[in-house]
């Protein structure tokens, strides 16, 4: 039962950050937003749950992709392999990356160590935009600008996943200690 | 490296050697490599490569990005104390080593995209292919680092030590 409690706790959050953006800014999918909270909802979400709310996270991304942004602004399937399906994984595969090259175990005692997590943020940021780029450079009607795409989904993705994180963590301490 | 591949700056070499050389004279001698690694690469660059026939500003400067990536992977990894690359009994870390070479590699590769797309052509006047060059200088990076760090570590350091040459 529990993990379907963190696999809601992991919907809600990504439904949340999605709706934030999607009021504040202008989506497009061939420049990254530049403030990207979903992904960090992602990161903390497994940071704090485990890999178990996967399903909740993808379910989450496919919603908001299909409906919020009406079927991938016309893309579909290319949309959704990048989106939902990269976009779920790309934090996955970063924290395994840093824990099979024993660079991080991404808690010191009971807290989390941010060095660490901000490195992660960087790399998921990282292996997200690239992996993005090769999937929607041949299916993007108008794809001219490789390295803004790369850049401009890798700042918002580390933006993004910063400040969603600092937020969650001060927020969830506050809560506690109250 | 020249003997093995043409020079056409569009394509990375697949077995790009010489990053594995400066990821490890920075591992083992510090930021004081930093000179030697420059000159070897400029000189290189120019006697081997012939960067100024590419492009006089553009292919000079892509050449000082490979020298200063290993340096930077370096930085970023001590930064976020993710790594000292060298264990206790002062032997490398091998595992860390090789996320210093991927992460070097990704350096390099996405600077000298960012540098090289829409200033330099290649052989025949062809443009950059974003994709091609991405994977072709990453594939050669990390591949050409592992093996010249694998090989100077495993092989000729244990020959030279038995032979007592150093």
């Amino acid at each position: 039962m529990l993990i379907v409690k963190y696999n809601i706790v992991a919907f809600v959050l990504v439904i949340i950050s999605s709706l934030i953006i999607e009021r504040t800014t202008h989506i497009e999918i061939s420049i990254g937003n530049l403030l990207y909270l979903p992904m960090g909802a992602a990161i903390f979400s497994y940071l704090v749950y485990g890999f178990g709310v996967l399903p909740g996270l993808a379910i989450a991304n496919t919603l908001v992709g299909y409906f919020l942004w009406d079927n991938w602004f016309g893309i579909g399937l290319t949309g959704f392999f990048g989106h939902a399906v990269v976009g779920s994984l790309a934090p996955i595969a970063a924290i395994l990356t840093m824990r099979y090259f024993k660079l991080s175990k991404f808690y010191d005692d009971e807290d989390l160590n941010f060095r660490h997590v901000i490195f992660l943020v960087i790399l998921t940021a990282m292996i997200n935009a690239l992996l993005k780029f090769f999937i929607f450079m041949n299916a993007l009607p108008e794809f001219h600008a490789p390295v803004q795409f790369i850049l401009t989904h890798f700042v918002s993705n580390t933006l993004g996943g910063l400040v969603f994180i600092y937020v969650a963590s001060r927020l969830s301490n506050f809560l506690v200690k109250r | 490296m020249s003997w093995t591949n043409g020079i056409d700056i569009t394509l990375g070499n697949y077995l790009w050697l010489p990053m594995g050389a400066k990821i490890l004279a920075f591992l083992l001698f510090g930021l004081w490599a930093l000179p030697g690694v420059l000159l070897g690469s400029l000189m290189s660059g120019y006697i081997l490569y012939n960067f100024l026939n590419v492009d006089p500003i553009y292919g000079p400067l892509g050449t000082l990005v490979g020298a200063f990536a290993p340096m930077g992977a370096i930085l970023i990894m001590r930064y976020f104390k993710l790594s000292t690359f060298f264990d206790s009994d002062k032997k490398l870390e091998f595992r860390h080593v090789i996320f210093l070479i991927v992460l070097s590699s990704i350096i390099n590769t996405l600077s000298k995209l960012f540098i090289y797309l829409g200033r330099v052509s290649g052989v025949d006047q062809q443009q950059i292919d974003s994709p091609e060059f991405i994977l072709s200088y990453l594939t050669g990076d990390i591949l050409g680092g592992i093996v010249f760090i694998l090989l100077t570590i495993k092989i000729f350091m244990p020959i030279l030590l038995r032979f007592k040459l150093i």
